[in-house]
């Protein structure tokens, strides 16, 4: 296919444009960014695939914005035989017209035009490579979408063309690869269902074997009882046999019964005869036991007569012993008495004598006190006679102090003359005196008066002296009363009498304390009562002395007190110790008395003892010698040894007969019959045992097969092995399948990618030719079977597709299109369409570039849309076109 | 007087080749087949009905079956004999001897035991199988000692072979002579016979037979699904005289067919298609197909669309494998025929090569490239064989 011509009218925002193109060689249309340089993309798209009246999006926004007129596409084509214009107008008065130049002529319009012209490009043109070989800006890195195409293929070998199928091949690869999936995984693993088909192989396979096992496992238990079933028939007959071996045996024995009876019999009277033997022996040993018994008996009777007698002795003999005892009991008694009043005339002597010391005491206390009540009476007279006790005496005193004070007072107050003169002679008031050396100092007071040498000399009285001379005449007075109240004359008196009384008072509080002294402890009283009781009492004691001769030899007349004290107290004391001798003596003679009366009360009771037992002997001997009479009575002893000595001789007989009929037996062979019985009765015995552990086996097996026969065991193992057989066929025939399906899987793949090699290396070979002047003359590329670059090998460096630079991925996109293009540049081919490519090459790169697209374009049509027309300039003999608003 | 002499019912028998569905039908057919011969023995005026041996197919059957089986027998109008075979001998383990049996067998129902049957004013004498392997000829042993005697009617029922096959129970092998002698000398008047399971009028005197399976059980059989009707006449016959008249009634519905086909051409496919479309009675129909040829890619995949429907159709159908040889073939005309190229077209005929390599390497080595339809084969020659099948079903799906 050739573009010749493109026309766009209001088309986005082309008014009415019109490109040229060259028919062969690169076409450079430059086109500003709002021209939209795609629009020539789109308007060839929507020319090809759009109805005129279509309402779609991408029909709708090719109208210029904000003007209702008619979009107009027209193209001028080449596609093999045809040459053709197509025109399609949209939005208004919508219309579609063909007008076919070559080969003939033609003209459609419409839906049929639309349809034509699909028609002719589906013969000559492969639409398919048409959409692949452009390259459009944005997704410049991608790789065309290259596939196994007729065309393509065509035109990379014809030779190898054959080999390449189309889609009903790829078609087939598909279903094939499905087939294979269905038994194996991707990475060509059998899928779990054919293992699990294995397993239930082997499970139906162990099912089967199990059942097998069960059946022969109950096949044996049938053959085993049946057997046992035949051994226990076959035992119940023998022992059938046996029995009827028993049956002959016996009737054999039977005849000979008579002799083997008649023995019977002689054995019978041979024990018969020991018996009776034996009874007589026994009658004849049972006399001579009753003959010694009553002999015995009486032998007792008469040593119990014999204890009993002495039985009597000794009571006798304990009697006396107690009489004894008792005498001596009471000669013990009597001395006890006795020295019991021994013991009390002692004591009695001895409290006589206490009393009597004791009395002659308190008689002196007595007197003693006597005294002392005198002394503290005298004492007390003597105290009466002081009247000057001490209140009397301090009121004296006081009344002596009030004068002297008094006078005092009134000396003071008269006035002193000293008279000096010793050795002369003064006459005072109170007499005459010589002066001596210190002379005389004289108060003048009251009517006092000096005188000397006869010259008296007196002081007259003051008022104050004479009040203070008064009241030392009234103090004066007043002691003058006083003590003249208590009979003495002055205050020294008043104080001597006053010391007098104090010494009557203190000789009175001795004599008292002295009869205090006497009579501390004692109940004076009772100490005057029991000295009179004592005096009152002494004519007793001499009349109570005359009776009693031991207390005279005691108590003779008074002696002193302590001796006689003394030996009352060693009286007293010798008389204890005779009383408790006395005492002890009482109790042995009376524990003597008791033994002698328990002894006679033993010989007592052992008399009437050995009396019973005497008479209990002579009863029992009486009894026997009855029994002895009766039995004699019966039968004499002579008779009984008679008798026993026939028995004796009887059995003899009877012996001597058996003897002879065993002899008899012994020769008739009965003891033979008798263990031939015996062994068949234990055969029969043997066999019944047999049998029943026979029979018991029979039960267990039935029981064993009661309870796993039947159940219907065939029918399962049948259908586990009919469910054996299925599921091998199952496997077998899925084994077969998926085996089909590997073997045509692989073989399938196989042939594929030969042939993919085979047809690859043309294109490969070609975009080497057009790389060599980008990336130098050794570049080489790997193309796989999907026909797109695998990887560049650059100076024996090979770099994967995907790890290239930008620029080196869209230059290899760019040059594998060219090289497509270069191969289907035939009749089928297609121009290559390149939206704004290389925006990511280097200006060295672009030259090589633009070399390729020149050496493509020698061989095909090559369409370059571009804002930026400098990376092309390079492009030898490139038509230029600009695409105007 | 007339009775209906039969044997081999083997209630309860499975066969490994059957689905399940198949299998319950064949199973109840069993059970049919009872009752349809109890029609048949009221139709013909039988007195009673002998069974000849392997009334079960083992002792071991389940319990269903022995309840399935007495309400069969339940509708049989006539007394029934049944004599224990090989299959469920009178061992301890004897399903006829069971307590279940006892309880559920109706009252004319009789199990022959080995002492005489008189029924119908005939002695029944018989010769069952105590174990599976008796050690003499039961048959003999039966009538040891005996004669003929006037007003005594004796019918002999039996179970065994008549020849010695070599099989593990020779010693049990019937002396036919012996009883073809009894029969000619008026002791017995006819001997019924169990075991073979094709209707069987065996030595010279037609009055020993064996009655076949009323049901027929494999495909080997000759004659089987019959049961047969023996008129003994009024009279006792005098020794000699012609005797019993045997009449055999089909009661079977079963089909147990083989064949062997040739499938090489179109016309030879069309011929199986032919006969597949053809069998009667479908369901109670077991195929076995042993086949043999050399077919084309498409051929194969119209066969395996035939047997594949057959089977859905047929009570069993097996192919034989053992006897089966059937080449897949993939010429250039096959090849273009799946209208492949490229990479497939070279695919296909590289499958077709290794497919033919084993016939070719023969053919290369002197050989005939197999013999009698019996081409060589190996493990890759099978599975490229399948391929091809497998490519000519996907490539013809569209």
């Amino acid at each position: 296919m050739r573009l010749l011509r493109l026309r766009l009218q209001s088309f986005r925002g082309v008014v009415d444009h019109e490109v040229a193109l060259a028919p062969s060689g690169v076409t450079v249309v430059v086109g500003d960014n709002e021209v939209g340089k795609t629009s020539v993309v789109d308007a060839l798209d929507l020319l090809l695939d759009e109805y005129d009246d279509s309402r779609k999006r991408a029909v709708r926004q090719t109208q210029p914005v904000g003007q209702d007129v008619p979009t107009v596409v027209e193209a001028e084509v080449r596609a093999g035989r045809y040459r053709f214009t197509y025109r399609k107008q949209w939005h208004r008065q919508p219309s579609t017209r063909l007008v076919v130049h070559e080969p003939a002529p033609e003209q459609v319009a419409g839906r049929e035009a639309h349809a034509r012209v699909l028609e002719i490009l589906g013969q000559e043109v492969d639409l398919p490579l048409w959409r692949a070989l452009r390259l459009q800006q944005g997704v410049g890195l991608e790789q065309a979408e290259l596939d196994a195409r007729s065309s393509l293929a065509q035109a990379l070998d014809v030779g190898v063309a054959e080999q390449v199928g189309g889609e009903r091949e790829e078609t087939l690869v598909a279903r094939v690869e499905a087939e294979h999936l269905r038994y194996f995984t991707p990475t060509g693993v059998p899928r779990q269902e054919a293992r699990q088909l294995q397993a239930e192989v082997a499970d139906a396979a162990a099912r089967a074997s199990g059942l097998e096992a069960a059946v022969a496992e109950v096949d044996r238990v049938v053959e085993r009882l049946d057997r046992a079933r035949d051994d226990a028939a076959a035992e119940r007959a023998a022992r059938a046999r046996d029995a009827q071996a028993l049956r002959a045996a016996e009737q054999h024995l039977g005849a000979l019964e008579q002799v083997r009876r008649a023995a019977e019999v002689a054995r019978g009277e041979a024990a018969g005869a020991r018996a009776r033997a034996a009874t007589a022996e026994q009658h004849e040993a049972a006399r001579e036991a009753l003959v010694v018994r009553a002999r015995e008996l009486e032998d007792a009777a008469g040593d119990r007569r014999d204890a009993a007698a002495e039985a009597e002795e000794a009571l006798g003999t304990a009697l006396q012993r107690l009489e004894v005892a008792g005498e001596e009991a009471a000669g013990a008694a009597d001395a006890l008495a006795r020295r019991r009043g021994e013991r009390d005339a002692a004591a009695a002597a001895r409290a006589r004598r206490v009393e009597e010391r004791e009395v002659a005491r308190l008689r002196a206390v007595l007197v003693a006190h006597g005294r002392a009540e005198e002394a503290v009476g005298a004492a007390a007279a003597r105290l009466a006679g002081h009247r000057v006790d001490d209140a009397a005496l301090a009121a004296v005193e006081d009344a002596h102090r009030a004068d002297v004070e008094a006078a005092a007072r009134a000396g003071a107050a008269a006035p002193t003359v000293l008279l000096t003169g010793p050795g002369r002679r003064v006459v005072t008031a109170d007499g005459e005196q010589h002066l001596g050396e210190e002379g005389l100092e004289v108060r003048l007071a009251g009517g006092t008066w000096v005188e000397v040498d006869g010259v008296r000399v007196s002081a007259r009285p003051t008022g104050e002296q004479e009040r203070a001379e008064a009241a030392a005449q009234r103090t004066g007075r007043a002691l003058a009363e006083r003590c003249a109240a208590l009979g003495v004359a002055d205050v020294a008196a008043a104080v001597a009498a006053a010391h007098a009384r104090r010494s009557a008072a203190t000789a009175l509080e001795a004599a008292q304390e002295d009869a205090r002294r006497v009579a501390a402890g004692e109940d004076l009283a009772e100490a005057r009562r029991r000295v009179e009781r004592w005096d009152a009492g002494a004519g007793d004691r001499g009349a109570r002395a005359d009776g009693d001769t031991e207390d005279q030899e005691v108590d003779p007349a008074p002696r002193e007190p302590e001796q006689d004290g003394s030996a009352a107290e060693e009286r007293l004391a010798a008389a204890e110790v005779a009383l408790r001798a006395a005492v002890e003596g009482d109790a042995r003679a009376a524990a003597r008395r008791e033994q002698a009366v328990a002894g006679v009360e033993a010989a007592r009771r052992r008399a009437a003892e050995a009396v019973a037992a005497v008479k209990g002997a002579d009863a029992r001997a009486a009894v026997l010698a009855a029994d002895l009479a009766a039995a004699r009575g019966e039968a004499d002893d002579a008779s009984l040894a008679a008798a026993r000595a026939a028995a004796a001789d009887a059995l003899v007989a009877a012996d001597a007969a058996l003897a002879a009929a065993e002899a008899a037996v012994a020769s008739a062979g009965v003891e033979d019959a008798q263990a031939e019985v015996a062994l068949r009765a234990q055969r029969l015995q043997d066999a019944d045992g047999r049998l029943r552990r026979l029979e018991d086996e029979v039960g267990a097996l039935a029981a064993v097969l009661e309870d796993r026969g039947g159940a219907g065991l065939v029918e399962q193992l049948a259908e586990a092995r009919a469910e054996h057989d299925r599921l091998q066929r199952e496997q077998v025939a899925r084994d077969r399948r998926a085996t089909a399906a590997r073997t045509l899987h692989l073989a399938l793949q196989e042939a594929r990618s030969r042939a993919h090699e085979a047809y690859v290396q043309p294109l490969r070979a070609q975009l080497e030719r057009l790389a060599a002047p980008v990336f130098g003359a050794d570049v080489q590329v790997e193309v796989g079977a999907d026909l797109r670059v695998a990887s560049r090998t650059l100076g024996g460096t090979t770099v994967p597709f995907d790890q290239l630079s930008g620029g080196a991925r869209e230059q290899l996109a760019v040059l594998g299109r060219l090289a497509c293009a270069v191969l289907v540049s035939g009749g089928a081919g297609v121009p290559v369409l390149l939206d704004d490519a290389l925006g990511y090459s280097d200006p060295e790169r672009l030259d090589g570039m633009a070399r390729a697209l020149a050496a493509a374009g020698e061989s095909c049509q090559v369409v370059v849309l571009t804002c930026v027309p400098e990376r092309y300039r390079l492009v030898a003999g490139a038509r230029t076109e600009r695409l105007r608003g | 007087m007339r009775f209906l002499h039969t044997a081999d019912w083997q209630l309860g028998m499975t066969r490994h080749y059957l689905s399940p569905e198949a299998q319950a039908r064949s199973t109840e057919a069993r059970f049919e087949a009872v009752r349809s011969l109890g029609r048949v023995a009221h139709e013909h005026g039988c007195a009673f009905v002998v069974v000849a041996g392997d009334v079960f197919e083992t002792n071991h059957v389940g319990r269903d079956v022995v309840a399935r089986a007495c309400e069969a027998l339940a509708e049989v109008p006539v007394p029934i004999l049944l004599l224990p075979g090989n299959h469920d001998p009178l061992d301890a383990g004897s399903v006829l001897r069971s307590e279940l049996f006892a309880r559920l067998a109706p009252s004319h129902v009789h199990v022959l035991d080995g002492e005489p049957v008189d029924v119908a004013g005939v002695r029944v004498l018989s010769a069952p199988w105590r174990s599976k392997r008796p050690v003499e000829d039961l048959a003999a042993r039966a009538c040891a000692g005996l004669d003929r005697e006037e007003g005594v009617r004796r019918v002999l029922v039996a179970h065994g072979a008549v020849e010695d096959f070599g099989a593990a129970t020779a010693a049990a092998t019937i002396d036919l002579v012996a009883l073809e002698r009894l029969v000619a000398d008026g002791v017995l008047e006819a001997v019924c016979l169990g075991d073979r399971h094709s209707t069987t009028d065996v030595g010279s005197t037609g009055r020993v037979w064996y009655a076949g399976a009323p049901e027929p059980t494999d495909h080997d059989e000759v004659d089987p699904g019959n049961v047969l009707v023996v008129d003994l006449g009024d009279e006792q016959p005098p020794p000699g005289a012609p005797g019993a008249v045997v009449t055999r009634v089909p009661v079977g519905r079963w089909r147990f067919r083989r064949h062997r086909l040739d499938l090489s051409t179109d016309e030879d496919v069309d011929a199986l298609e032919e006969l597949l479309a053809g069998l009667p009675d479908k369901s109670r129909t077991a195929l076995k197909l042993s086949v043999v040829g050399s077919l084309s890619v498409a051929q194969k995949a119209r066969v395996d669309a035939l047997l594949e429907h057959a089977a859905d159709l047929l009570g069993a159908l097996q192919v034989w494998e053992r006897r089966s040889d059937l080449v897949v073939r993939a010429d250039a005309e096959d090849l273009d025929a799946l209208g492949l190229s490229g990479f497939a077209r070279e695919a296909a005929e590289q499958l077709a090569v290794r497919a033919g390599a084993a016939v070719a390497a023969d053919l290369a080595a002197g050989g005939a490239g197999g013999e009698r339809g019996r081409a060589p084969s190996t493990p890759d020659a099978v599975a490229a064989q399948d391929a091809l099948s497998l490519l000519h079903r996907l490539a013809a799906a569209g």
